[in-house]
């Protein structure tokens, strides 16, 4: 098992690095720079009053003047020796302060996403295994697909309106006004898991609408075993029998794809985020993007692929445990 | 009876004694706001007639006399000066009526003009202070002019929108005291205090000179040590430039985030920037403690004490806002929320609803390139016959019942009727929809068609061309209106809508065909202000595209169409009107041009602007039901955001 890990954790290593590489070079490959950009904003908004001298110095001050090659090492030491990630053209402000601000609530969200998904997912997806083809399973099939098939965003602007014609006022934000600046309390906790469960149903639909697929699909192909007729026979009841065997076969995808929930949240929570106006990763993400501010987008990539692989990893480790089929090496 | 007359004459009296008051700011005795009370108590402050100027401004409030403090909540989305502050806390030498029927006393106390309109003497106000409690004079604008024209500040060349001159030499800028400043031009300059209340009036007003200086050569010596201590900044000029950004010059926080690090360079504005545009979309505002303007009683403005400004990342986001309460204010409001809005105020919410009448003269102006590339085309557009028959083309009583809720009238771009340079022919002339009469006008320039029904032009090709809308100023449902009524008439015109980038580079290069753009130019005298649908003058006048830089020398590698014959004349016609010294006279030359523009029908208009709308919270007083929005006027500045108020 340590064997395992250790090895597991050299490949980790090596796939972040690639991946800090690739995030820092693609990045960068749209043609210009934040100079370029900034000038862009200039002259739209003034006819243009921006010598070049002035778009020299500020590549010199800001470092873009070298090779590309030169930048990521110089950047990459940073984040590993100092954990530094770099400074942030579009703010002025350090990189890795950016991304750690909003880190903590992405993680709520996604987590909160997750909990919501398997909790839903579950239930359903067992009740249309075993009751495939009633009523139920339709209803079930029916609204799961509605859920897959939805964008996010556009569930999230009727959310949003239904609720403001319905409930008095639109659900837009995290916190409540009178808390958005104010520092953590009781009362602003409380006032943040009231806003949470609107971004984390509409994050959630989609994912919850594959897991009952998934789930509903692996379950059926179980039901049919001949281990299934043989407990049955042995007399064990119908719900013992489906809860103690074919549902944890069918668990494994759950498992499995933890790693990925997270960049798949984050990707499906950008535009969510943008339209509920949430303080998460998504939009600063999207907006250094957009101002091609890359210091802050390849540091919160490489963030985001770190706790991926280390979400995949944690997965595979937790499915060896439930799954004895899975051998380590 | 007897009694009836007394109780008339005294209704009459009270009439008179409300019609005359006419403050004098000199026998005020001033009041404070109670936060700045308490900061002079702490001893943080000098007192308020210490921070006033001796004659400071009077606004005089809207509705009433408003009471001190509070948070106004601001939303936008975007940019956080154009979308966000602009028009709410500024300040220009001279500012325009609230009816904009001229212009009145701002920064600058009061002004005269020698009669030939050489000569223009400003007086500013003896005490009055930045926002750091430094005083402002004339040494402030003569450095802002010094600033202006130095070349070694702008290598590129220099650029004014307020100067008629791109060099420092074509007049004379003297302090005849430290509260008086004299221009002198060797040519009559008749629009300058229009000027000075436009939009370019914060070129001479807003740089403090005492802050800057420390970033110039000129007036610090040891200005190396800022260089060194600075990064990637190799000499003064780039040093100075950083701190100095066009945009970030009269808000403080630029497109340019470099200036955030100075958010409290001081300011003459109602408000001062105290917290920057971070992650968490916000920016702070606090009032300016040595604000120079006070209500008709006496009591220092702004009423509000303090502004949060929130950055929405989404259109729709900041529509629930404003809907939830959330928000007082948004400066720009879509027009496809309008009917949320209106709903809203009947279920009751706090939301009424202002009117701002927009400036321009038409809701969308429609423009053949007379200077385009292609020959044959160029002889097509040039010719009148040809812009009358698709005039006559245009549906507009369609386009008004589609695009407009059925709420305006076909016209050409002209002048309102209210204004004083309203033309009956420019409005109206070819605005009716007859095919017969546009297929009369068309076939007088080319009656020959190919086989699919579309006319051929001089080169014995299809006439064809692409009609475009950029996303700054989008007409979609417009252009493919137009674009059918057209190809009814057999003449092809291909509509798209192309990105702000594609429609700069196709401007630049004079590679536009056709254009559908905005109307601006419509009420009071803004057509003669900004004559761009009239004169072949300024960067959006598509209709003479690439003959637009006729003053600005530094438009780098722009193509440029050079004027001739009857377009070179109107021009010259316009060059005639600035140097004019009455408001008569201009106006009279004005009515000249316009009759030129008429008969020359070189662009084509669609409907006469409909009222906007904008929501504002019912917490928020003193605001304006109707006023004219627009560019010219100053955006929001017509409202008077200073003597707002919020009432709990």
């Amino acid at each position: 098992m340590l064997k395992y890990i250790a090895k597991r954790s050299v490949y980790m290593l090596f796939t972040v690095w690639i991946i800090s590489i690739l995030s820092f070079i693609i990045i960068q490959l749209p043609p210009g720079d934040y100079v370029t950009r900034l000038i862009g904003q200039l002259s739209a908004q003034t006819g243009g009053n921006m010598s070049a001298e002035y778009a020299e110095q500020l590549r010199l001050q800001y470092g873009l003047d070298q090779p590309m090659i030169v930048q990521y090492f110089k950047w990459i030491e940073g984040v590993v020796t100092q954990g530094d990630f770099g400074y942030s053209f579009l703010y002025q402000r350090d990189a890795g302060e950016i991304i750690m601000e909003r880190l903590p609530l992405t993680m709520a969200i996604s987590l909160g996403s997750v909990l919501f998904i398997w909790v839903v997912a579950l239930p359903v997806g067992v009740y249309s295994a075993v009751n495939k083809y009633t009523l139920g399973d339709h209803i079930a099939t029916f609204f799961g697909f509605i859920g897959l098939a939805i964008p996010n965003f556009l569930l999230a602007l009727v959310l949003m309106y239904l609720s403001y014609k319905y409930g008095g006022r639109a659900l837009i934000g995290l916190f409540s006004p009178e808390y958005q600046d104010a520092p953590w309390s009781v009362a602003k906790l409380l006032d943040f898991l009231k806003h949470l469960w609107i971004p984390v149903v509409i994050i959630g639909t989609a994912g919850t609408a594959g897991l009952i697929r998934t789930m509903r699909a692996n379950l059926l192909d179980e039901l049919n075993k001949p281990y299934v007729d043989t407990a049955r026979a042995k007399g064990l009841t119908e719900r013992r029998l489906l809860w103690k065997y074919p549902v944890r076969y069918a668990l494994n995808p759950f498992i499995s794809t933890i790693g990925w929930i997270l960049p798949g949240l984050v990707a499906g929570e950008v535009i969510v985020s943008i339209v509920l106006n949430l303080p998460t990763s998504g939009p600063v993400l999207f907006n250094s993007l957009l101002n091609q501010d890359m210091f802050v987008a390849s540091g919160f990539i490489l963030v985001l692929s770190v706790l991926t692989v280390i979400g995949t990893f944690l997965s595979d480790l937790a499915l060896a445990w439930l799954d004895p089929r899975i051998r380590l090496d | 009876m007897q009694k009836r007359i007394t109780y008339l004459a005294f209704l009459f009296m009270l009439l008179m004694l409300s019609v005359i008051p006419a403050v004098s700011a000199q026998d005020m005795t001033f009041t404070e706001s109670p936060m700045l009370a308490a900061r002079v108590a702490a001893g943080e402050l000098p007192p308020l007639e210490e921070r006033l100027p001796i004659t400071p401004q009077v606004t005089t409030p809207f509705n009433e006399i408003g009471q001190y403090g509070g948070e106004l909540r601001l939303g936008y989305t975007g940019d956080p000066f154009w979308n966000g502050m602009l028009g709410i806390s500024w300040e220009r030498p001279l500012n325009w009526t609230t009816d904009f029927s001229g212009v009145e006393p701002s920064i600058f106390a009061d002004w005269e003009v020698s009669d030939d309109a050489t000569e223009y003497t400003f007086y500013l106000r003896e005490g009055m202070k930045w926002s750091d409690g430094h005083p402002f004079t004339v040494e402030d604008i003569l450095f802002n002019i010094e600033v202006i024209f130095d070349l070694r500040i702008w290598p590129g060349g220099a650029f004014s929108e307020l100067w008629p001159t791109d060099s420092p030499d074509d007049f004379e800028a003297e302090a005849i005291d430290d509260y008086t400043v004299r221009f002198t031009f060797a040519e009559p300059q008749g629009l300058l205090t229009f000027r000075m209340a436009q939009w370019f009036g914060h070129e001479i007003t807003n740089r403090p000179a005492h802050f800057l200086k420390q970033f110039h050569a000129d007036y610090n010596p040891d200005v190396q040590e800022l260089i060194d201590a600075e990064d990637g900044v190799g000499d003064w000029p780039a040093l100075f430039v950083k701190y100095l950004n066009s945009t970030a010059e009269f808000i403080y926080f630029p497109p340019n985030p470099e200036l955030l690090e100075y958010p409290v360079k001081p300011t003459l504005a109602a408000w001062m920037m105290v917290e920057e545009l971070g992650t968490d979309n916000i920016i702070r505002f606090e009032r300016n403690p040595y604000y120079w303007r006070v209500d008709s009683e006496g009591n220092q403005l702004p009423y509000i004490d303090s502004l949060i400004v929130t950055q929405y990342q989404d259109g729709e986001t900041l529509t629930f806002a404003m809907l939830n309460g959330d928000i007082d204010y948004m400066p720009d409001a879509a027009s496809a929320d309008r009917i949320l809005f209106f709903d809203a105020v009947d279920e009751g919410r706090a939301i009424r609803i202002g009117t701002p009448q927009d400036n321009a003269g038409v809701t969308n102006t429609i423009h053949l390139n007379l200077n385009v590339q292609d020959d044959a085309l160029r002889e097509v557009f040039r010719n009148r016959d040809f812009r009358i028959g698709l005039s006559h083309a245009i549906n507009r009583e369609e386009i008004i019942e589609i695009v407009h809720f059925g709420m305006s009238t076909p016209s050409q771009y002209a002048p309102l009727e209210n204004s004083p340079l309203y033309n009956e022919q420019l409005a109206t002339q070819f605005t009716e929809f007859d095919i017969d009469l546009a297929n009369e006008y068309l076939d007088r320039v080319a009656p020959d068609r190919d086989s699919d029904g579309y006319r051929l032009g001089p080169d014995g090709e299809r006439i064809t061309f692409v009609l475009v809308s950029s996303d700054a100023s989008p007409a979609t449902q417009v252009g493919e209106l137009i674009s059918g009524y057209w190809d009814a008439v057999g003449v092809e015109a291909l509509f798209s809508e192309v990105t702000d980038d594609v429609f700069d580079e196709r401007v630049g290069q004079n590679t536009l065909q056709a254009v559908i753009w905005a109307g601006e130019g419509g009420a009071g005298l803004t057509s003669m202000l900004d004559p761009r649908y009239l004169v072949p003058t300024e960067y959006q006048g598509f209709w003479m595209n690439g003959s637009f830089a006729w003053r600005y020398g530094g438009f780098g590698d722009r193509v440029q169409v050079p004027l001739e014959g009857e377009f070179l004349e109107q021009r010259e016609r316009y060059l005639t009107l600035m140097t004019l010294p009455t408001a008569e006279a201009q106006i009279e030359a004005m009515a000249e041009i316009i009759q030129v523009a008429a008969d020359g029908f070189w662009l084509m208009g669609t409907a006469r602007p409909i009222p906007g709308y904008l929501p504002i919270h019912t917490r928020i007083q003193n605001h304006p039901d109707e006023w004219t929005a627009g560019f010219v006027t100053g955006s929001m500045k017509m409202t008077r955001p200073e003597q707002w108020f919020i009432a709990e």
